[in-house]
């Protein structure tokens, strides 16, 4: 056809540095109209980039009843206003819109069932990036994913450990399961007839209990990398909850007294100390050096990059760097600052990658990935043993959650319909864990 | 200032006091003794005294913090004046300053006497005498909140009365709050009556052993106190029971409603649990080396007298005073430190030195880390700076109190170990202590002016100081 526009559209209310920069991503191969209500952000980009910007009244919701074709549009709601971006996407939810996707910062309010097609929480992406950065993302996710009294470890077998030389049939693992065994970099699932040997790494799930306390007797579970980290305010609270279980120490240096006061009201375990990023004594005399890792995520760029050139210096093992503005970002790189984080470039890759259909499952290990299930009644599986499910090596079932409780499964434990389970697999059985698990047989 | 006011509600309490006087009259009627007759005329001339204050005139409005202060100090001392009416018509003591001391232990559940023998007391007066404790061990203030409608509402007078670091409530009135809290205190002091009643204890013994736990007071009705029963179980008992006058009540009401993890989220529990098994322990271990040849007979004294100090009732099974000194120590020590906030105990309180303990760790990592900002917390929730500095204040305070009545004390002669156990004892709340004031002796030989002045400690240690200081200086300004 002549006329032919592109089947897709993807209307983006607000304007500012986030949506600015998706649009600029999208506008490939997508129509974009960014829909904005104050004229406050004025950027020489959005002149360079083939989108439509189009000023709206206050009223929302006659605004969405002007769109046509609303079954091939995408709304993302993306103003700096949280509740704002959730009232909107609500109203849009009402119409029949193709794909609703909010931007929302609380944690609280990204865990509702508003309806929505994708909730983005860009203080969760930082963490996750910075997460993946400091290598521990793996068990955190996981940990994350999994609810309640659960706990991961990644722990090495010693010459003097009980169980040492033993297959895994016959270590008595009380509450507890062996999910994998890294050998010689090799990773394996555990089987019944696996025998443990000294300078194998095994990933052990149990029950919260005795063994945390353990832990304090036992030093090899943590990390010896101190951590620094600059400002963040929101963000760093929420970082700091995510890892001061697994890092030890952690130093967060504040500009803002108040802040500080507010974040040592908060927290229990990291040290917080009073002063600027620039201050490179202060980093000195609390010990950073080549072993240790250092976070800048203030909201001013040139705060965060002078800071991490700071740390930078002084030879941090791993210096990441929050950017505001896409400008600074190429400052940074100048200044030889390559890990930066750039929030509306994550926010862009991570839609990017659900347009594509390409988010990536958990992972435990190179090739081991783990899936949070929901039972759903007629299933060949439920009722039955698990020895007796026919489950091929390859695949465990770690965890099931019924109404609430916690298991973790032995052999003659029983699935029931409505029990969430995780289950544990090689890349290669994932299409055997989807029939097991999620078809509807009957 | 409105003293009309002040005068008013300290008529009510004058009332109410009367009104208890009714209890051991009723005691002397039932086992026929001359004594009851006392209580008639003291009651009739604390109602008249209460009835002639109560014409002042009342306004709540006009009821603020300093008419709070006032209130309960000479709420206290009134109350202590006419408590000790009885002792002297009774013909126990032929001076005025003795009674005031013995009606002033009983109020505050002190529990340090100036009897020789009890025994030849009649059941009426010894009766009075712990019903004393056990109506100024949960606080004859919140008493009074509790019961009269006028006052309902009135933290002022609650504050002042309970002047503790934290005021947790139990419901959202305070009224309620006050009320509950009598109610809790008096199905604990039922429970105990009935399981030592059980244990053949004598129903009035069973009854004024009771008043002297929960109220973590300590009077007695035998000379020899707990002791005289010899029975394992019936020490058992009252451990328990002095253990939970130990215990904050609130944790005690959170716990009967289902909520026993409250109890192990709490830090000061945490910590007098820790605090007892520890001093237990080890002076367990010492008279197991040094006094007694069985390790069960060595833990059973040692978990008594240790629950018994800490928690501020003073019952004895044994002369600990002739302990080792490692014993005498510990025992010392805990004198001092007390029980829990929120509790009938006296003493420093466990809240305070865990607080204390913080501040100064906080400190040492502010040397470590000049520039760190960090904050004191209790139970995960800040204490704020002007909690912090009241403590540090009250801490202070209760050191030159000590100190300064420790030195009077040693200029009457008397000595160093009695004189500072004296003081702990009076100022804790405790009781008995050691030296010539050990558990099986009394305050007797004390001059009349030491005596006073340990009245002082006494109402001092009730009040946790602050309460009688701002009265005293209210004046001045």
């Amino acid at each position: 056809m002549l006329f032919k526009t592109s089947s897709e559209k993807i209307v983006i209310l607000g304007l500012n540095e986030i949506s600015l920069f998706l649009a600029k991503k999208l506008s490939i191969n997508k129509d974009i109209i960014i829909l904005y209500e104050n004229e406050n952000f004025q950027d020489y980009r959005i002149e360079e980039t083939d989108i439509i910007t189009q000023k709206i009244d206050f009223n929302i919701y006659q605004e969405l009843t002007k769109l046509n074709d609303r079954e091939n549009i995408i709304f993302i709601s993306m103003t700096t206003d949280e509740i704002f971006n959730i009232f909107a996407a609500r109203i849009a939810a009402e119409f029949n819109f193709k794909m609703i996707i909010s931007l929302v910062y609380t944690n609280e309010y990204s865990q509702i069932n508003y309806d929505f097609d994708l909730i983005i929480n860009p203080h969760q992406l930082i963490i996750n990036y910075i997460l993946t950065s400091i290598r521990e993302t793996r068990l955190l996710n996981i940990k994350r994913l999994i609810p309640g009294q659960i706990n991961i470890s990644k722990i090495k077998v010693k010459n003097d450990d009980s169980f040492v030389n033993t297959k895994i049939k016959n270590i008595n693992l009380k509450k507890s399961l062996i999910l994998a065994v890294i050998r010689k970099n090799k990773i394996h699932m555990a089987t019944p007839e696996l025998e443990l040997y000294p300078g194998d790494y095994i990933y052990w799930l149990y029950k919260k209990g005795i063994s945390d306390w353990l832990r304090f007797f036992n030093p090899r579970y943590y990390k010896k990398n101190k951590i620094f980290i600059f400002g963040g305010k929101k963000l760093c609270y929420k970082l700091v909850n995510e890892i001061q279980n697994i890092f030890e120490p952690i130093v967060i240096i504040e500009p803002e007294l108040k802040t500080c006061n507010f974040l040592a009201s908060k927290m229990e375990k990291p040290l917080i100390l009073h002063g600027e990023g620039t201050e490179y004594n202060l980093f000195k005399e609390e010990g950073m050096n080549d072993q240790s890792i250092f976070i800048a995520l203030s909201h001013s760029d040139s705060q965060n990059i002078l800071s991490s050139f700071g740390a930078e210096n002084l030879s941090c093992k791993t210096v990441l760097t929050l950017i505001n503005k896409y400008h600074h970002k190429k400052i940074a790189n100048l200044l030889d600052i390559n890990k930066t984080i750039f929030i509306p470039e994550l926010i862009s890759n991570f839609i990017n990658k659900y347009f594509n259909n390409n988010i990536k499952l958990n992972k435990l290990e190179k090739d081991i990935f783990i899936s949070k299930i929901n039972l759903s009644q007629n299933l060949l599986i439920l009722n039955k043993k698990i020895k007796n499910i026919g489950l091929s090596p390859g695949i465990l079932v770690g965890v099931i959650v019924r109404n609430n409780k916690i298991i973790i499964p032995a052999g003659n434990n029983t699935l029931q319909a409505e029990d969430t389970v995780f289950v544990f697999f090689k890349k290669e059985k994932e299409t055997e864990v989807k029939n097991k698990f999620r078809s509807n047989r009957i | 200032m409105n003293i009309s006011s002040v005068l008013h509600i300290l008529g009510n309490l004058l009332l109410l006091v009367a009104f208890s006087m009714i209890f051991p009259f009723l005691i002397g009627i039932y086992y026929q003794e001359f004594d009851a007759l006392i209580f008639i005329i003291t009651s009739g001339i604390t109602a008249i005294s209460g009835l002639l204050l109560k014409k002042f005139k009342y306004s709540q409005s006009d009821l603020q913090y300093k008419e709070g202060f006032m209130v309960v100090t000479l709420g206290w001392i009134l109350v202590s004046l006419y408590g000790g009416i009885p002792f002297l018509l009774a013909d126990i003591f032929d001076n005025p300053v003795d009674a005031l001391f013995e009606s002033m232990s009983g109020f505050t559940s002190t529990g340090a006497t100036v009897i020789m023998s009890l025994e030849s007391l009649s059941h009426t007066i010894l009766f009075w005498r712990s019903l004393t404790h056990w109506l100024g061990g949960m606080g004859i203030i919140v008493m009074t909140i509790a019961v009269l409608p006028q006052l309902a509402g009135n933290m002022n007078l609650f504050k002042a009365e309970v002047p503790g670091p934290v005021h947790n409530r139990i419901k959202p009135r305070i009224k309620e709050t006050a009320k509950t809290l009598w109610w809790l205190y008096i199905i604990l002091t039922l429970l105990e009556v009935i399981l030592l009643w059980l244990q053949n204890v004598p129903l009035f013994e069973a009854l004024i052993h009771s008043f002297g736990t929960i109220s973590s007071g300590g009077f007695s009705s035998r000379a020899l106190s707990v002791k005289s029963y010899n029975s394992i179980l019936v020490d058992f008992i009252v451990t328990i029971f002095m253990f939970l006058a130990g215990t904050n009540f609130n944790l005690i009401y959170k716990s009967l409603q289902g909520k026993l993890s409250s109890l192990f989220y709490d830090e000061e529990f945490r910590m007098y649990l820790c605090l007892l098994t520890t001093a237990i322990l080890l002076i367990s271990l010492n008279l197991y080396i040094n006094n007694y040849e069985s390790i069960i007979q060595s833990f059973r004294y040692a978990s008594f007298q240790v629950v018994s100090i800490s928690s501020t009732t003073g019952f004895a099974t044994v002369d600990y005073d002739t302990w080792s000194p490692f014993c005498r120590w510990i025992l010392l020590i805990l004198m001092f430190i007390g029980g829990s906030s929120g509790s009938t105990a006296g003493g420093i309180k466990i809240i305070r030195i865990k607080l204390l303990f913080k501040k100064g760790l906080q400190e040492l990592y502010r040397l470590l880390h000049p520039r760190s900002v960090k904050k004191v917390k209790i139970n995960k929730q800040v204490v704020s700076e002007t909690v912090s500095t009241s403590i540090l204040g009250f801490f202070f305070l209760y050191i030159i109190v000590f100190v300064s009545v420790t030195l009077v004390l040693t200029y009457f002669g008397i000595d160093i170990l009695s004189s500072i156990s004296a003081v702990a004892a009076t100022l804790g709340n405790i009781g008995p202590g050691l030296g010539i004031v050990g558990p099986l002796k009394t305050y007797l030989s004390f001059p009349e002016s030491a005596k006073l002045l340990l009245v002082l400690c006494m109402l001092m240690g009730r009040l946790e100081i602050y309460t009688i200081l701002v009265f005293i200086f209210m004046h001045k300004n």
